[in-house]
């Protein structure tokens, strides 16, 4: 969908995508894996919204998600639902180590029905990698009484990275074939957007590319 | 209203889609709603004809409202849902755009909410009635629908699942969930019943234009998705129930009273009717169709207590009346009448299904079938095998074809061969097959086997069919084995085991349910498979095919044979072993099943042995292989107790087989280890997984002594054999860690001489590279040097974390004789971070695993060491990150640090944690009776010389590990719990010393505790931090009693006045009350909040009358006052911090909290 104001490609479809879903459940991270990457290890709450362009090759071309990452936390909430208009995919994402971010999903899904109506939805389980999981594969079942895609994934491990993506592409291209070309690549920064909003964006790339992965365990033994 | 209020308005709504302006239009949108009055929103609702500034005036109204509920006062509130529901009664019910509807309907619903407590019980239901009668009123169908529509957000904004965040307490929500399900949801299923048989019929032949019909449907799908109060009959059940994923999946459990609603006697005859007439397998996909097959869906999980008391069994028949369904019976039977049309038979089900998916995605046959899956496995999870085979005769199926079960085997086998087709495709991610699949498998383990109670004793038809199911399963695995072996794709994200784990436990419980007709399919195929590869080989032909198949076969063969251990003892599972004695008590020809199957993985395990590094025995199958055999060694190897007969006999303590089997398996460990250099993954199950599942019981620790590659084993490792060396080290420490456990209990021989030589090499070459600090630096600079060190420490580590109580001698008079060298080592790689991480989590584990049993010299000498690397440390200035570094160098460097100081924070705590029996033992005795204070003064009382003295240790680590702590750091979990849980012990236990720590050093822990207390959401920290800060606050408090010093400079006031104690209390308070803490962490927190004030009186003062300065007057506002008054008088009364005055301080800072909280929060 052309955003007004916002300079693109006119040959390169995009769609505004709404990432959902309680705060520390890993939204901001999973967009940044696929901006720089890396992983985030560190917690910095969303405050409002940050729109990230992320984009993907098929085999029918390049399409780019505008992806509107939200503030999970109440306090942070900025305008909440006042973002999802003109929402034409969302992701609601909870955490699989945490009970209540699974029961807060129809919240979620009820509040972006009321504004986008009819639109694909993926729900996301994130830190599948983490030993202590608190809702088991079985437990999540809400995709089923809403007729929602599930997917489990682990933004620290790349796991099932692509597949929400992958899901929410072929419904909007409406092409049940469609499949991913190319490795995800780091998202090339969007034309002719001012100065500031640019330098916003280097600035975050630059301090997620930064920090550092570190790994000191000594993996599943004893530890 | 201001024309240029509007047009501002306008323009922030469009510029929130413009990056350059998103910023400032987010900004003017929030200053709005902070700001406007409702009337200012009503009016650019009228006033705009723009639907997204309509949308975005439609949430700064709610939000006015709602958020300024008392201010915006009865007589706007009420005029706001008044305009509300005309709005969307009349005005928006014939509009075709929904968004502004919705949310006018939503609005309108939270007000209802809102004010729904304060509303007189008379007059609540005269709301929800207004609504309808107001809707009649207006006549049309749209503005039915719209009432339809109102009534079902307001279900759904007082069911807790959905409600809006309000800014109530938890309470207030629930009391409105209980009103409106005591009070008005029954009647509320009765008007859209009602509504929805009314509209029916006109619906069924499509006049059902205004949506009525849907509407009502969807008022239905929202009451069925109410959670009740009562559940399963009591709260006990609901808790229990609340573990049972199927039962929560669709249950749907009213109250008895709802029986006559929802159990009518034609059977939901309306809903039938309807269902079939707008899901024809040509029409197309419509609202009305997947509101329809919604309800189905529910309906299908209707459980509890709606179906009255079970029946007695011969009940009716003793009083001489005919045997009738139950109501249970009944519900499922029209259930499955309902179903049934779309699924039968299966074959032509599917196809409708494929090809509708394939030429007319919108038609939405496959979603029709995906659907009726769904209501299958709830129903399935409901009523069970038996509920299923009891409605097979009211269906009119013969049981002679296996009745309803035989349909659903076939439906699912019908299924499972169209996604197997499909396999390997680009499409098979979110087909309907695989999720139509997905589906029928859970239900099928929904019928064959109770999560909670394990195998239902099913009837032979059940285990027939899931036989069947299980068999295409098989197939379906096989063949898609067989078409990834031919992709070349490379799609390896790392993460798909833990989805195949959950996925394989699924079909293994189908397995384990028809163990006695799968157990023999399971080992004929693996024979064949094994003997398809021996022909392929001889044939010179391509292996793959085979090759993956073996692989996926073993592993299945694995998962139903036996479960994961995972940290307790695996027993063989009980419906393994009942198929076992059924076979033995029925003669069966084929022998018992569980022991041939074993016998055919025995047999790939000697395959894959005698081909080992050979194309036979492929690394990928090796790894299959040895993973799988570990879990049946770990069940059924040397089995003690428990087990078949045949089991026994075959494999179990004493038996050749079992001896046979284990010095096997220990070859194929010595095998890989040397034939397939650089498969980590490989080394890795052999030495942490099969290694360790050998040597699990004593039977086969004994067997594994006399075999021949047991020994090559230990000789390799006991003289540093290079090959051995070439692995990678992480795979080193796991070995040995598996060989030292070996010598536990029932251990024949000496274990001391026998650790001594296992170590022998290890220790000699550490020895060697670290006699000097010249020949540390000479052995660091060769090629192979870091990783030589590596390996060796790992090696060390792992022995350490192998200790047990026989081996514990030795092993440490291993590290005794090297530690000198590590020290050396220590300070020669100071250039080296990996080693020098190494080193410090070795002295952790040394210090974990070994404290316990050390003599006083000892433990003195270990800590010696310990300090000695302390120094060193910080003599070679480690940690510090050079502020002239390129940026990359300054990333690089931060995570070193945090490696360093994470293995540091660990040595530290497990040296406080140590558990220094005899150490303190003889301190206790040293000191006589009256050593109460055992730590302070024993600390004190070792400067002398004698014993260990932590406390100087673990203050000389903070000493270097405070100053390299950054905020930065801080914000890793890992390294956050770590530091914040060492901190609380070193207040806790040595406050005087801490308060004598330089300035320097204790100012950073002051401002690390300030992080602690506001920034984690963790209750861990939080905890420890509060506890930190209360050791602290307390200790200076009782010094400053009893006339001493206290922190002394440590707490001069700042340049405005304040303390650092006063700065925590601020801080503390802060976060207590704007933070989202739970209750627990007022309680951490009142610990220290009561000690802090005692120590700053007026900053408390101060904290409570800035923090309601902020709030509006009002009635929270007095509230809040007085509780504060009443905590200030709290801490006036506790002239000492006895556990009377810690109590009612904490409950009084429990009540201000929350009502300050009240006060602050205007939402």
């Amino acid at each position: 969908m052309a955003l007004p104001g916002q300079a693109q490609d006119p040959n390169v479809p995009s769609f505004k995508l709404v990432l959902v879903g309680d705060g520390g459940t890993g939204k901001t991270t999973f967009v940044k894996r696929h901006l720089t990457g890396e992983f985030e290890k560190k917690y910095e709450p969303t405050i409002g919204v940050e729109v990230h362009p992320l984009d993907f090759t098929t085999n029918r071309g390049k399409i780019r998600f505008y992806c509107w990452d939200t503030a999970g936390q109440e306090k942070f909430g900025g305008l909440r639902d006042g973002y999802y208009i003109h929402g034409q995919c969302a992701i609601i994402m909870f955490d699989v180590t945490s009970r209540l971010t699974y029961k807060n999903v129809p919240t979620w899904h009820r509040d972006l029905c009321r504004v986008c109506e009819n639109i694909p939805i993926v729900l996301c389980g994130n830190k599948v990698d983490v030993k202590n999981r608190q809702v088991k594969p079985k437990q999540v079942t809400f995709h089923r009484k809403k007729n929602l895609q599930y997917h489990e994934i682990s933004a620290k491990s790349n796991y099932n990275y692509e597949k929400p993506f992958l899901y929410l592409a072929r419904k909007l291209v409406g092409d049940p074939n469609l499949h991913f070309v190319e490795q995800v690549a780091l998202a090339p920064p969007e034309v002719q957007i001012d100065l500031q909003q640019q330098q916003e964006y280097e600035k975050q790339l630059q301090e997620a590319a930064n920090m550092p992965l570190p790994d000191g365990d000594d993996d599943d033994i004893a530890e | 209203m201001d024309a240029s209020v509007l047009q501002a308005f306008s323009e922030a709504c469009i510029g929130l889609h413009n990056p350059a302006t998103r910023a400032q239009a987010e900004a003017a949108l929030l200053d709005f709603r902070r700001t406007a009055s409702v009337e200012a929103c009503v009016a650019i609702l009228q006033q705009s004809a723009d639907e997204a500034v309509q949308f975005q005036a439609m949430l700064a109204l709610r939000e006015v409202v709602l958020g300024r509920w008392a201010v915006v006062g009865p007589q706007a509130q009420q005029a706001t849902l008044q305009f509300l529901l005309h709005t969307a009664l009349a005005q928006l019910a014939a509009d075709p755009r929904r968004l502004l509807r919705t949310q006018v309907t939503a609005t309108a619903a939270a007000i209802i909410k809102r004010g729904w407590l304060d509303t007189s019980p008379a007059d609540r239901g005269a709301q929800l009635t207004a609504i309808h009668s107001q809707a009649s009123r207006l006549g049309t169908a749209e503005a039915r629908r719209a009432g339809l529509e109102l009534l079902a957000a307001v279900v759904e904004e007082f069911s807790p699942h959905t409600a809006s965040q309000m800014g109530l307490s938890w309470e207030l929500h629930e009391q409105c969930r209980q009103s409106l399900e005591e009070g008005y949801l029954h009647g509320l299923l009765l008007h859209a019943l009602a509504c929805a048989r009314e509209a029916a019929p006109a619906a069924a032949a499509g006049g059902d234009g205004a949506g009525v019909c849907v509407a009502a449907l969807r008022l239905l799908s929202a009451i069925f998705g109410w959670s009740f109060s009562k559940a399963g009959g009591s709260g006990v059940w609901r808790l229990l129930d609340s573990g049972r994923p199927a039962a929560e999946a669709a249950s749907l459990r009213p109250p008895a009273a709802w029986a006559e609603a929802l159990l009518p006697p034609d059977g939901w005859a309306w809903l039938a009717q309807l269902a079939h007439a707008v899901c024809q397998p040509q029409a197309a996909e419509t609202p009305l169709s997947l509101a329809v097959l919604r309800v189905v869906e529910q309906l299908c999980g209707l459980n509890g207590e709606v179906f009255g008391p079970p029946d007695a069994p011969g009940g009716r028949a003793a009083l001489g009346l005919a045997a009738q369904p139950s109501p249970r019976g009944a519900h499922l039977l029209s259930m499955l009448r309902l179903l049934l049309p779309w699924l039968a038979p299966a074959t032509a089900a599917v196809d409708v299904a494929r090809w509708s998916a394939a030429h007319a995605p919108h038609n939405g046959g496959e979603e029709r079938l995906v659907s009726a899956c769904r209501a299958l496995l709830a129903a399935a999870a409901v009523h069970r095998s038996a509920g299923f085979e009891a409605a097979s005769s009211g269906l009119g199926l013969d049981p002679a074809s296996g009745g309803v079960l035989g349909l659903l085997s076939e439906l699912t086998t019908a299924v499972l061969a169209v996604s197997a087709g499909a396999a390997g495709s680009a499409s098979d991610l979110e087909d309907w097959d695989a999720q139509a699949a997905e589906l029928l498998l859970e239900m099928w383990v929904e019928l064959v086997a109770d999560p909670c109670r394990g195998p239902l004793g099913s009837s032979q038809a059940a285990v027939q069919a899931a036989a069947a199911v299980f068999a295409a399963v098989t197939e379906k695995g096989l063949k898609q084995a067989a078409a990834e072996a031919l992709e070349d794709d490379e799609e390896v994200e790392g993460g798909e085991s833990l989805q195949s784990e959950e996925w394989l436990a699924k079909v293994a419980a189908l397995g384990r349910a028809s163990a006695s007709l799968s157990l023999p399919l399971l080992a004929e195929r693996l024979q064949g498979c094994l003997a398809a590869l021996q022909r392929c080989l001889q044939s010179g032909g391509d292996p793959s095919v085979p090759l993956e198949q073996l692989c996926w076969l073993t592993s299945m063969c694995a998962h139903v044979l036996a479960d994961d251990g995972d940290g307790e003892t695996p027993l063989p599972p009980l419906p393994i072993l009942q198929a076992c004695e059924a076979a033995a008590a029925g003669g069966a020809g084929g022998g018992d099943p569980a022991e041939r199957l074993s016998s055919g993985l025995l047999a790939l395990g000697s395959h894959c042995l005698s081909n080992a590094g050979q194309v036979a025995a492929s690394p990928r199958l090796m790894e299959v292989a040895a993973a799988s055999l570990a879990r049946w060694a770990d069940t059924y190897l040397m089995l003690e107790e428990g087990g078949s007969p045949a089991l026994q006999a075959a494999f179990g303590a004493g038996s050749a087989g079992g001896v046979q089997a284990a010095q096997m398996l220990v070859s194929l460990v010595v095998c890989v280890l040397t034939s397939y250099p650089g498969e980590r993954a490989l080394h890795d199950v052999v030495c942490a997984r099969l290694l360790s599942a050998l040597l699990r019981r004593g039977a086969g620790r004994a067997a594994l002594v006399e075999a021949p590659a047991w020994h090559a084993l230990c000789d390799a490792v006991g003289r540093g054999d290079a090959g051995l060396l070439q692995l990678e080290a992480k795979v080193q420490r796991r070995l040995l860690q598996s060989l030292l456990s070996a010598a536990s209990e029932g251990w024949q021989g000496g274990a001391g001489s026998w650790t001594g030589h296992l170590l022998e090499s290890t220790a000699a070459q550490l020895r060697q590279l670290g006699a000097s600090e010249a020949a540390a630096r000479a052995a660091l600079q060769r090629a192979d040097g870091l990783h030589l060190v590596g390996s060796l420490l790992e090696r060390l580590r792992g022995a350490v974390r192998g200790t047990a109580p026989p081996t514990q001698a030795a092993v440490f008079q291993q590290f005794t004789s090297v530690a000198p060298a590590l020290a050396a080592l220590f300070d020669a790689c100071c250039t080296q971070p990996a080693a020098v991480t190494l080193i410090l989590k070795l002295a952790g584990e040394v210090v974990e695993y070994h404290a316990a049993y050390l003599s006083p010299a000892d433990a003195q000498a270990l800590c010696s060491w310990a300090l000695r690397l302390l120094q060193l440390y910080s003599a070679h200035n480690l940690g510090q990150v050079s502020v002239s570094a390129s940026k990359a160098l300054a990333a690089e460097a931060l995570a070193e640090r945090y490696q360093d100081i994470r293995a540091l924070v660990k040595l530290l705590t497990k040296l406080t944690q140590g558990d220094w029996q005899q150490q303190q033992q003889q301190q206790q005795d040293w000191q006589g009776p009256n050593g109460s204070a055992a730590a302070g003064g024993g600390a004190d009382g070792q400067a002398g010389g004698e014993g260990v003295d932590v406390a100087q240790i673990v203050f000389a680590g903070l000493d270097i590990v405070v100053p390299l702590l950054s905020l930065d750091l801080l914000k890793f979990p890992k390294l956050c719990r770590s530091y914040f849980a060492l901190l609380a012990h070193m207040l806790e236990v040595y406050p005087e010393r801490m308060a004598a720590l330089p300035p320097r050093v204790f100012q950073t822990l002051l401002s690390t505790l300030q992080f602690g207390v506001g920034a984690t959401g963790d209750d861990e920290v939080t905890q420890a931090v509060f506890e930190a800060a209360a050791a602290l606050a307390r200790f200076h408090v009782q010094e400053a009693a009893a006339e001493g010093p206290g922190l002394g400079a440590n707490n001069a006031p700042g340049p405005d006045g304040t303390t650092p104690l006063g700065s925590l209390l601020l801080a503390s308070l802060q976060h207590l009350v704007h933070g989202d803490a739970g209750l627990e962490a007022v309680d951490y927190a009142a610990e220290a909040v009561l000690p802090l004030a005692l120590a700053d009186p007026p900053v408390l003062q101060r904290a409570g009358e800035a923090l309601l300065a902020a709030c509006a007057d009002g009635a929270a506002k007095a509230s809040a006052q007085a509780a504060f008054s009443e905590l200030v008088a709290q801490v006036g009364a506790a002239a000492s911090l006895d556990r009377p005055s810690r109590r009612a301080f904490a409950k009084a800072l429990s009540k201000a909290v929350v009502d300050m909280r009240g006060a602050v929060y205007v939402r």
